[in-house]
């Protein structure tokens, strides 16, 4: 319905264009670009000679990631920006005029990440002195110089004894020996103690300590007094702090360059782009060769680039069967939102049908009935028109916000038509804080009128699954399938009039109603081979009637989460005016209000959401759409901080 | 046992809310589960996750919705209790059950598709759609069970 008609692109040029060529393209973006390699195996005689030209992007990503490192470094200090500001522009010509800095922009970038190391490595080299001090510090009072552990005659052993330890008997017990064993400390995990021995009684001490659970400090590494250590390591903190300092102000000196580098990114992200395709072409020793797809809308712009090069082309029809050929919907600017909701299902085949347009106003009036509240509607659209208008998103980003954008106005008419405003706020509020409840007129309201809004729900659910009947029924004709069009769908419809006739007493009803039967069972089991199992197959289609049924009463959802939004947000409108007509009262309504309108807004926004797609998916799309398409992937400079601006516009 | 219904209505009451509420809480703790375990590999996923994560969540405020109308019904919220019969307060209790215990059930169910769709879109973030999709078709159950638990009581008159 709207797709896009897709032209073979084959194209000839010679070897001093290539590269010039190559970029023009990746910047007019009209071509999807489609590897060469099959050629060369299709016509083996023909293509000798010719072989798969090779790019060079290795030094390019390597800078890439270097620059995209110090991004990420220098993002704390750049230059703040407000949450709404568009991204800057930039065109081929800048690009090329950045890359020009490029050797001098990866040293900056080098630079910034060895300082960024520099400085994370403080840290842990601080933890690591503040331990050592930690260790140092019970043995101040011993005021003797760490690196003495031996006299003539005497032994130095530092150590400690559990703080379980009774003291006062392990001192005793240790006087036996010829040792002395001076307490220097003493905290909740040890006692600590200085042993001073004689050479020659060494065994004997030894083991007894151990007996005791004495165990072994290690202070070798000290020269100094601990006192003197400790302080040697304090300054040594200090430093590291103060090279701390230096390194962080050293950064926030180069976050002004945050947006140069990032200019710089998306500019080598072009120009890796550009290599890559290069392993497409095929070259020959003078000449190149590229093939591809443009979609006929795109001619003219392709066409515009070619202008100025000694290039031969021609554009072929596809041939879907043998070319695989990319999709790319085309749809007015009202339902190119809801293509995003047909490409998360899956795209449809090359020569299918496009369903967004059949499925855009199903969808818009189904989500706003399940979230039809006017506040809902206003605050999305006010939130998702702010994005549209001041930050310019593109692509994805782009649908989704327009999708909302229109949910909000679905759910602001409906609200309207149910007088719903944050429920029943208005009325509950001024009822409570004003003494007279006022409030938006109420033209249908689904609680008190529940049977009408199922009667609803169900009549929407078979126009639409009809609608799908009769999308299938087109494409039944269009593939000349005569026979599936009027027995697997015109038979179904006389069967429903039948019904409807039936219902409605109208006297042929029974008679439409069994001689559609009895087509249905002669035609449905027209595959089968003999005739037992085809007449098995037509009594059998019969039973679809019930699947009919559950898809119209799938449709129920529609009420049920209409009133369940509906319901929720009357419960938190009813518990905020618990405080009643009071200054506390009022505080606790705020505070009430806000949270549960916040949250009834995201389950239900979601819920709504989820659930016109699953009816478009599930009973819409199960009547008639096949998908499996592959999506046109343009041959394009993506860019990830910048919007990208043709010359031809400036 | 009883000597008037008020007490039967608000057992339906909390029937509809506890057992539905019960099968959201199960069901959003598994797919929080799952959801936390693909957050580890890929913080940025936290949105995405999240989506998937809240899904088991409404049979929970169905059950509170039944439950908020028949507590407004008999005047339990509101201040005015009306003295019902034991056989309206059974008519109550009985018309909350289908979304009890449907939501209930089909709330742990849904939280295990949905921790099955937290696991597709570790894989592959695109297809997120179709994990709501299979979760939703979990819901379809809890929604006509909510239909038939309102339409019930939508017909007792107190």
């Amino acid at each position: 319905m709207a797709e896009v008609v897709m032209k073979k692109l084959t194209l000839a040029g010679v070897a001093s264009e290539k590269q010039r060529l190559l970029e023009t393209l990746a910047f007019c973006g009209a071509v999807e670009v489609k590897n060469a390699s099959y050629l060369l195996k299709l016509e083996e005689e023909l293509m000798s000679g010719a072989s798969m030209d090779a790019g060079d992007a290795y030094a390019l990503r390597g800078d890439l990631e270097k620059l995209q490192g110090a991004v990420g470094v220098l993002q704390p200090f750049a230059p703040k920006k407000s949450m709404l500001a568009p991204k800057p522009q930039i065109s081929q010509g800048e690009m090329q005029e950045t890359l020009q800095d490029r050797a001098a922009a990866v040293a900056s970038a080098e630079e910034v990440l060895r300082i960024a190391r520099e400085r994370a490595a403080i840290a842990p080299e601080r933890g690591k002195m503040e331990g050592q001090i930690l260790s140092l510090s019970p043995w101040v009072k011993t005021g003797l110089p760490l690196s003495l552990t031996e006299t003539k005659f005497v032994k130095l052993l530092y150590g400690t004894f559990p703080a379980a330890a009774d003291l006062p008997q392990t001192l005793e017990r240790m006087e036996a020996y010829d040792c002395v064993v001076n307490l220097v400390s003493s905290d909740t995990n040890a006692h600590y103690v200085l042993v001073l021995y004689c050479k020659g009684a060494e065994e004997e001490v030894l083991s007894a300590l151990r007996e005791l659970s004495f165990s072994r400090v290690q202070l070798r590494e000290y020269a100094g007094t601990p006192a003197e250590e400790i302080c040697k390591l304090e300054k040594k903190i200090e430093e590291g702090e103060r090279l701390f300092e230096t390194l962080t102000q050293a950064l926030a000196a180069k976050g002004d360059e945050s947006p140069a580098v990032q200019r710089m990114i998306d500019s080598i992200g072009s120009r890796i782009l550009i290599e890559d395709a290069h392993t497409d072409l095929m070259v020959t020793a003078h000449t190149f060769f590229l093939n591809g797809f443009v979609p006929e809308t795109r001619i003219g712009t392709l066409e515009r680039a070619l202008r100025d090069f000694s290039v031969a082309y021609q554009l072929d029809e596809v041939d879907p069967e043998v070319d695989d050929p990319p999709v790319l919907l085309k749809n007015s600017k009202l339902v190119q939102p809801y293509e995003m909701v047909t490409e998360l299902y899956g795209l449809p085949l090359y020569n299918g049908i496009d369903p967004t347009p059949a499925f855009a106003p199903f969808f818009w009036l189904f989500f706003g009935i399940m979230f039809g509240d006017m506040a809902y509607g206003l605050l999305m659209m006010a939130i998702s028109g702010l994005i549209l208008l001041k930050v310019k998103p593109e692509g994805f980003a782009k649908k989704l916000f327009s999708l909302v954008f229109q949910g909000g106005v679905a759910a602001f008419i409906i609200g309207l038509a149910t007088g719903s405003f944050f429920g029943d706020a208005i009325s509950i509020f001024s009822g409570t804080f004003l003494g007279k409840a006022v409030g938006f007129k109420s033209y249908f309201d689904p609680l008190k009128n529940p049977m009408e809004m199922l009667y609803i729900s169900c009549v929407l659910g078979m126009i639409h699954l009809l609608w799908g009947m009769t999308l299938k029924f087109y494409l039944c004709l269009r593939e000349k399938d005569y026979a599936g069009a009027f027995f697997d769908i015109g038979l179904w419809w006389l069967l429903f009039v039948g019904i409807a006739m039936f219902a409605l007493n109208v006297p042929m009803g029974r008679y439409v109603m069994m001689i559609a039967a009895v087509g249905l069972v002669l035609t449905q089991g027209r595959s089968k081979g003999n005739i037992f199992s085809k007449l098995f197959s037509g009594v059998l289609s019969l039973y679809n009637i019930t699947g009919f049924l559950g898809d119209v009463l799938s449709y129920a959802r529609l009420m049920a989460l209409m009133l369940s939004s509906a319901v929720i947000a009357s419960v938190f409108n009813a518990i905020g005016v618990l405080g009643g007509p009071s200054v506390i009262g009022l505080v606790l309504f705020i505070v009430v209000f806000c949270i549960g309108h916040f949250v009834n807004m995201f389950t239900g926004g979601l819920g709504a959401y989820v659930h016109a797609s699953r009816l478009q998916y599930v009973e819409f799309f199960g009547k008639f759409y096949d998908s499996g398409g592959r999506a046109f992937i343009p041959y394009k400079v993506q860019t990830k901080y910048h919007t990208l601006i043709s010359e031809e516009e400036n | 046992m009883f000597t008037s219904g008020v007490s039967l209505a608000i057992l339906g009451a909390a029937v509809a809310a506890g057992l539905a509420g019960t099968g959201s809480a199960i069901g959003v703790g598994v797919a929080g589960e799952a959801a936390a375990g693909v957050v580890s590999e890929d913080p940025g996923k936290f949105g995405l996750t999240l989506l998937l994560q809240a899904l088991p969540g409404t049979q929970g405020i169905y059950g509170t919705l039944m439950a908020f109308l028949v507590l407004s019904k008999i005047g339990v919220i509101g201040g005015n209790i009306v003295p019902i019969d034991i056989e309206t307060g059974l008519r109550l209790l009985f018309a909350c059950v289908p979304i009890g215990l449907v939501g209930w059930t089909s709330g742990i169910a849904q939280g295990k598709t949905c921790a099955a769709g937290i696991i597709l879109i570790a894989k592959r973030p695109g297809e997120i759609a179709k994990g709501m999709v299979y979760g939703a078709m979990v819901e379809t159950y809890a929604v006509l069970a909510l239909l038939i638990s309102f339409l019930a009581y939508a017909n007792i008159h107190v």
